[in-house]
């Protein structure tokens, strides 16, 4: 899975971050160690903290009262067994007053604005990290698989540095270091940072368990197996966004598009490591989220999916094109 | 000396990380542990015993306690199975009645059953409590009106015994849920009920090629009674199950099930 685009130049170079020590095999592939462009994690950093920031504004702060506090529909005992023999922990366990939620909910909406625009980028996300856990173990029926994978990337952004470029604290330190830098040929392009991969890894393979698990619990449906799935998916008036009386789609259409999603699934793993199948299988998955995100009730479980192929997308081509190109740096 | 230790530390972070992910997501397919009674967890794991030899089976317990320990305390929870195996073929939505000790009822529907045949619902801002309402439907939804016994469901079991279950798994979310309804509808319309009855309303979803495509429905479907001012019976939960749908039967059930 070694992927041209993101090896870094012998010329001037800016790795920032810690290089981590690593056992073989994974000392011996290039995959692992070889930096990558900071404005990879930074898109994902970027593209999230919107996601989090619509979600805590939007489907939180409305309805807090409702959610949380003491005879709500989370009230302190409902999901207090959440920590009896777990470790579903949570810092606002026992809070009584719903009152007390809506600076919570403020504090995590200030985290994902610092996260977004790259102020102290890894305390924002750790912040955020603890309110998002302990939002989802306070309330767990509010939340769904998309959540999962919120609490998932504030876990490695809050470990990352996120902030390398792309944010406030890499233009402070920049106008510390060279405050002419910033008024001159585009320094910061001229001399890129890189970051140890080690976290888009993971999330990567994350992407690829999710998907693959998804493909094989599918694989065992046997209205999965006949096609039958996706046509009551959508004409199931609890999840479908509108009726299949006035949107009707042709059911071998139907059915094509459940063996894809299927089989799409299942082969994720297998399909991304092959060069030649990458960028389509890649953009299928974003068009199958923004098919699920349009016709489906799942919440921002779509928008969150989304945000873990910020990494994928070549950034550092499209700067350094703009960088290179005299009539727009211009 | 303290980067070397940072780089060791990261790096044996990140292998770990590489092992707890194949580990927490592929461990649930061999038997272990058992499976838990209280509210609804999404558990994927397969419970029992992969094996009679006892040091094996103490050793997947032992790792697959490790796993979930670190899943908890980082937050990365897994189980990944998004519509599958199966998916319900009807649709649900929470109704509430309520009840007083004279005059008549009131039904309070959800704010997301729409017309089947006419509807469009736009993102806002009401997500949450979808999913939260969701996770009542669940049960029901697989349990079509003309045969109140497994449908596509892999257990055997009827509806009485499923219904139990659920109530002794779900009850405090459903007197959670009841309460705020309760609470709500009062506010402005003292005083409040006396009996309150969490109810579904199911849509049978057409099959292909089903003409005309209309579902079938509603199918009221009553799951759980809440009565704040009657005492249950001693060792009985204060949330009464529906055993019996179709003549509206609700019994106390015991704290915990045998099952």
């Amino acid at each position: 899975m070694n992927d041209s685009t993101t090896h870094h130049s012998p010329l001037a170079t800016h790795q920032v971050g810690v290089d981590p020590w690593l056992p073989w095999p994974l000392s011996r592939w290039s995959w692992w160690t070889e930096p990558v462009r900071a404005e990879r994690l930074a898109a994902l950093r970027i593209g999230f903290a919107i996601v989090l920031l619509v979600d805590v504004i939007l489907q939180y702060l409305p309805n807090y009262a409702d959610f949380f506090g003491a005879v709500s529909l989370g009230s302190p005992e409902v999901f207090a067994g959440r920590g009896q023999g777990h470790w579903h922990w949570s810092l606002l366990r026992g809070i009584e007053d719903s009152r007390l939620f809506l600076p919570v909910l403020l504090v995590w909406a200030g985290s994902a604005v610092l996260l977004l625009i790259g102020w102290w980028p890894r305390p924002a996300a750790f912040v955020a990290w603890l309110l998002s856990v302990s939002i989802l173990n306070l309330n767990y029926y509010l939340h769904n698989g998309g959540d999962r994978i919120r609490n998932i990337v504030l876990f490695y952004l809050m470990l990352t540095p996120c902030g390398a470029v792309w944010s406030l604290d890499s233009f402070f330190r920049r106008k510390k270091v060279n405050p002419e830098s910033l008024v001159t040929h585009h320094s910061s392009l001229i001399t890129p940072s890189f970051i140890s991969p080690w976290a888009l890894r993971l999330l990567f393979i994350q992407l690829a368990l999710i998907y693959f698990l998804n493909g094989f619990y599918k694989l065992v449906g046997p209205h999965w197996r006949s096609g039958d799935v996706l046509q009551s998916v959508l004409g199931n008036i609890q999840w479908a966004r509108w009726s299949f009386a006035e949107l009707p789609l042709p059911y071998p259409l139907v059915q094509a598009l459940t063996w894809l999603v299927l089989f799409w699934e299942l082969l994720f793993p297998l399909l991304v490591a092959m060069r030649p199948f990458r960028a389509l299988t890649l953009w299928i998955g974003v068009l199958l989220h923004i098919g699920l995100a349009v016709s489906l009730q799942l919440g921002l479980f779509s928008f969150y999916m989304l945000c873990l192929y910020l990494p994928l997308v070549p950034w550092e081509h499209l700067i350094d094109r703009k960088a290179n190109d005299p009539s727009l740096s211009a | 000396m303290i980067t070397r230790a940072l780089r060791l530390l990261l790096g044996l972070f990140i292998t770990w990380q590489l092992i707890f992910l194949f580990l927490s997501n592929f461990l649930p397919f061999v038997p272990h542990g058992r499976e838990e009674h209280d509210e609804l967890i999404d558990d994927v794991n397969l419970h029992g015993r992969v094996t009679s030899v006892e040091p094996i089976q103490d050793g997947i317990e032992t790792l697959a306690r490790i796993t979930d320990r670190w899943m908890e305390a980082t937050g990365q929870l897994q189980g990944w199975s998004l519509f599958a195996p199966t998916f319900p073929p009807q649709a649900g939505f929470v109704a509430v009645k309520f009840d007083w000790t004279s005059g008549p009822k009131k039904v309070v529907q959800s704010p997301f059953e729409p017309n089947p045949l006419h509807y469009f619902r736009p993102p806002g801002t009401y997500g949450r409590r979808f999913n939260y309402e969701s996770r009542f439907v669940i049960l029901p939804a697989y349990w079509p009106e003309d045969r109140l016994k497994p449908c596509w469901w892999p257990w055997e079991m009827d509806w009485r015994e499923a219904i139990t279950r659920r109530v002794q798994m779900q009850w405090k979310s459903m007197r959670a849920y009841l309460r705020w309804q309760r609470d709500r509808y009062a506010k402005e319309h003292p005083p409040p009920p006396t009996e309150v009855i969490l109810t579904v309303n199911l849509y049978l979803t057409p099959r292909p090629h089903q003409e005309p495509w209309k579902p079938e429905g509603p199918f009221m479907r009553p799951l759980a009674r809440w009565r704040p001012e009657v005492e249950p019976p001693a060792g009985c939960l204060p949330v009464e199950a529906c055993t019996d749908p179709a003549k509206g039967v609700f019994e106390w059930i015991p704290e915990r099930g045998e099952w």
